[in-house]
């Protein structure tokens, strides 16, 4: 029999922090245990799962150990005739997916990273580039159980697929990054596999007529994922080698790359495809393009980095686009659902994004410093909140990650955030100061 | 104290928004839920946010609790008073404030009619998704405060996935908005949390809603079958099948003989034992293959016939038969407990089988009405409450049929809420460390429990003994 916590010496290291060792219960009761005894000692634990979204956070508070939950893995239901599956937080979001596939179903999350698991994809709410017709994280989860900064085990929700009893927990657990209490299992709502899917690339103008005629054409009934990416100077950029028939190194400065999935019923899917071969000249693609893109939204290049997340209402989408662009940024922009994903900072002066290095060439006299960086970051966020959006950040150099919130917060409701946190974690053990207004 | 508070709420909203008389409150003794009626001390009918907000201050201020109130239609008491409580009546509030079409949403104050919302935008070809049976009355604002389902949530999701942003008042009078028209929030997902917290969290004074293209395309199907068990297993294959149909409601024997008596009359065959109501909605070059696949899945489970709709005309009728149900019941008897819980699709058969057994061995009349797709059942038990004794037989029976739905795996509630209709079953469902969570959500919100004391979460005994003020305002019993 395999010890309830395996315990080993690791570091991980976190905006503001580093933790030395990890331990991994394999079962509710071995993290019940864990949890109760931290809590008792007033210790602070970081929770992990696949690790993908770990730089998404604020500065950390003093921490003791990592709690990984890769141990509790597994899908416990997987019920074919109702269309629903149990999975422990630890499973491979990979894995469930493919396993529900076999029997015709498509787990309605694709969020960016291999190594993504069920309980990371819950607790940062992380969605991929079909947002638009697998819609948030909360609409596919029915019911969680937790265990709570005391250790007390909780559930809430159920398994069925519509369900008013009590408050919507889940609602308030999805997204809240292991703030108020670690999930370690969950009901999640299936959709059926559509029975045809195409992919489609190409590239086109990137101008404003073409940028607009995009977001409309992104609306078709069979239009899973519509992928507009694009750098500060045309050139390839962020979907460079999705595979819609030319190399990165392609002549094709002054475009953007479009990456459309399309599903549905075998008419519907050629119906929408015919018109966006003829409205965009686009030609079959990689049938993988769309998972590629969104891992490619997963981790940082480098530690000079910046990456960010915005969603809008579609009608100010090209406004945020076009001021992410002159910010030095590169997007990758998914049009049916209005978000936008921008990075930049991180590599050579190729893609346009030199600008924003910081304390670059001090005789350069152009590049910013880091103040100077983090006022025009923040500049688009309020940008984006002033129309409707929101916008975070996936993640900051060392020097701008002191300066700049990554997460932002609702004008007003900082009190209840507090009181929130104060009363789901009195003690401050789960990953705290990581989330939002300093919890 | 008391009038002192009817004096300053009269200040704030006027004489003729402020009543007090018997006769002006009786009708607000209760919601849809006629059971224990409880008359407010006073009913308020503001008609901005700012008015709402000084009513609760008022209250406050005179130590009185206050409950929300919609058009009063929920089933579950959520909009019941409490002795000397204030309700505070959004209705006035019924002012669409925005419609932006090009982004899919609306902004509105919570006393917009549901099925009115979807009326003024359907020039744009836009609707607003849930329909609850009561859509030609009920409001958005108890709608968000219920998370109102429908015939329609099974492809279109229930007023959660409808809710973008909110204007909240707070139980201590101040104001706050949460959400953005994007539909995500920055930081934790308060809209989620406040919809369906049955006005316990604070009071909606404003919703951004989103609003749903019309499809271009409506089918809908009316299949006939000897009885409701092969009703219910033709919509297991149906799911199964891949294709999710916007709609698959079953209405039985007894609901079809009583609409087929009443104004509702909808030409159904009195030979069928159930009825089975599809609608498939989308592209008119997808609906060919939807309809064969369906027609495939009913014929597996013998079905009687398959009409489909040729018209609009048509179209109505058929649905005549499900959205007239309840008011055919009234000719059943004088009362109807209309009961409303959630079992996992696939044990819908087993699970009438024995709703059927319960209410025939406590001798009750027994007419099921449901959305079958989503799992969620209705059974409608009539009875005549003036009978004290089939009145304790009506309650029994309720008990049982919930405990049998949990059993099965699903839940007591799958749209009309917990109010204090069930909010003492709530332990069927949860431990008392999945309510101490809940109750950590209220007390975020709502700490000492002023705004609409008494719903959804039981009072443990621990907390009245341990700290008898702490929950002041949940201590008086409901029942």
């Amino acid at each position: 029999m395999s010890p309830p916590v395996e315990s080993s010496r690791e570091r991980i290291e976190i905006p503001g922090g580093f933790v030395e060792a990890v331990d991994r219960p394999t079962d509710v009761e071995a993290l019940s245990a864990l949890l109760a005894e931290r809590h008792a000692r007033s210790e602070a634990v970081l929770v992990v799962g696949g690790r993908t979204r770990l730089a998404q956070a604020n500065r950390a508070e003093k921490l003791a150990a990592a709690i990984s939950l890769e141990a509790l893995a597994g899908i416990d239901v997987f019920e074919p005739d109702e269309g629903v599956v149990h999975a422990r937080a630890g499973t491979p979001i990979r894995a469930l997916r493919e396993a529900v596939a076999a029997e015709g179903w498509e787990l309605p999350l694709d969020p960016p990273g291999a190594a993504t698991t069920v309980g990371g994809t819950i607790a940062s709410a992380a969605v991929g580039p079909r947002a638009q017709v697998f819609g948030r994280v909360a609409d596919a989860v029915l019911g969680l159980e937790l265990v709570g900064a005391d250790g007390a085990v909780t559930k809430c929700g159920g398994r069925v697929v519509k369900n008013v009893t009590g408050y919507d927990m889940a609602k308030l657990y999805t997204g809240s990054f292991g703030t108020l209490g670690v999930v370690t299992g969950a009901w999640l709502r299936l959709r059926p596999k559509p029975a045809a899917r195409v992919v489609l690339g190409g590239r086109v103008a990137r101008d404003a007529a073409t940028f607009e005629a995009a977001r409309i054409a992104a609306r078709a009934t069979t239009v899973r994922a519509f992928v507009w990416s694009e750098s500060p100077t045309g050139s390839a950029a962020y979907g460079a080698g999705t595979g819609s028939g030319r190399s990165a190194s392609d002549a094709a400065e002054d475009s953007a790359e479009l990456v459309v999935e399309l599903g549905g019923g075998e008419a519907a899917v050629a119906q929408d495809r015919e018109a966006l071969v003829r409205a965009f000249s686009l030609i079959p693609a990689d049938p993988l393009a769309v998972d590629r893109l969104g891992d490619g939204r997963a981790q940082a290049a480098s530690a000079a980095a910046i990456g960010l997340r915005a969603r809008v209402v579609p009608t100010q989408l090209d406004a945020l686009r076009q001021a992410t662009l002159a910010a030095g940024l590169s997007v990758s922009i998914d049009l049916g659902a209005g978000v936008l994903t921008a990075r930049g900072g991180e590599s050579s002066g190729a893609e346009g994004a030199g600008s924003l290095r910081i304390g670059a060439r001090e005789s350069g006299g152009a590049s910013p410093g880091a103040g100077e960086l983090a006022r025009k970051l923040l500049a688009l966020r309020e940008q984006t909140v002033a129309s409707g959006g929101v916008l975070r950040f996936d993640w900051l150099p060392a020097a701008l990650a002191e300066r700049i919130d990554v997460f932002g917060e609702e004008p007003g409701t900082r009190a209840l955030v507090v009181s929130l946190k104060q009363r789901f974690d009195p003690r401050r053990i789960l990953n705290p100061g990581r989330f939002v207004a300093g919890t | 104290m008391r009038g002192g508070v009817i004096a300053r709420l009269r200040e704030i909203v006027g004489d003729a928004g402020c009543l007090v008389r018997p006769g002006e409150l009786f009708a607000y003794e209760c919601d849809g839920l006629t059971l224990s009626p409880k008359r407010p001390l006073a009913v308020v009918l503001p008609t901005t946010t700012e008015q709402v907000a000084a009513i609760v201050r008022a209250c406050r201020e005179a130590g009185v609790a206050f409950v929300p109130r919609g058009a009063g239609t929920g089933l579950s008491g959520g909009a019941h008073a409490t002795e000397n409580s204030i309700l505070i009546e959004c209705s006035r509030m019924n002012r669409i404030l925005e419609v932006d079409a090009e982004n899919r949403c609306a902004v509105v104050q919570p006393g917009v009619v549901n099925a009115e919302l979807s009326a003024a935008v359907a020039s744009l070809g836009l609707f607003y998704a849930p329909d609850p049976s009561s859509q030609q009355a009920c409001t958005i604002g108890g709608n968000v405060a219920e998370n109102s389902g429908g015939p329609h949530t099974l492809k279109y999701g229930t007023t959660t996935n409808h809710v973008l942003a909110l204007e909240l008042v707070l139980p201590d009078g101040s104001v706050e908005r949460f959400g953005s028209r994007s539909g995500e929030s920055q930081g934790f997902d308060f809209v989620g949390a406040i919809v369906g917290s049955e006005g316990t969290l604070g009071i909606v004074t404003e919703v951004t809603v989103r609003l749903t293209p019309i499809p271009k395309a409506v089918e809908t199907l009316l299949v006939l079958f000897d009885d409701v068990v092969g009703a219910c297993r033709a919509v297991g294959r149906v799911i199964r099948s891949g294709v999710v149909p916007a709609a698959l409601e079953i209405v039985d024997r007894r609901t079809i003989e009583a609409v087929e008596a009443s104004v509702y009359a909808a030409g159904l065959p009195l030979t069928a034992g159930a009825v089975l109501i599809v609608e498939l909605d989308g592209l008119p070059v997808s609906l060919a293959g939807e309809i064969a696949a369906i027609r495939a899945a009913c014929e597996a489970e013998r079905c009687q016939a398959i009409e489909i709709a040729r018209d609009e005309a048509e179209r109505k009728r058929f649905w005549r038969a499900r959205k007239g149900a309840f008011g055919a019941m009234g000719r059943l008897a004088p009362d109807l407990y209309v009961h409303d819980a959630v079992v996992p699709r696939m044990r819908l058969p087993a699970v009438l089988e024995q709703v059927c057994e319960i209410c025939d061995r406590y001798g009750l009349k027994l007419a099921n009405v449901f959305h079958a797709g989503d799992g969620n059942l209705h059974p409608n038990i009539c009875f005549d409450r003036r009978d004290p004794d089939e009145l304790a037989r009506v309650m029994a029976a309720g008990k049982e049929i919930l405990e049998a739905c949990v059993a099965a795996g699903g839940v007591i509630t799958g749209e009309h809420g917990v109010g204090v209709e069930k909010r003492d079953y709530m332990h069927l469902v949860f431990g008392e460390a999945d309510l101490a969570a809940m109750r950590r959500l209220r007390d975020t919100f709502n700490p000492d429990g002023a705004c609409n004391p008494g719903k959804i979460i039981p009072t443990t005994r621990f907390c009245v003994e341990s700290d008898p003020k702490a929950r002041g305002y949940d201590a008086v019993p409901i029942a």
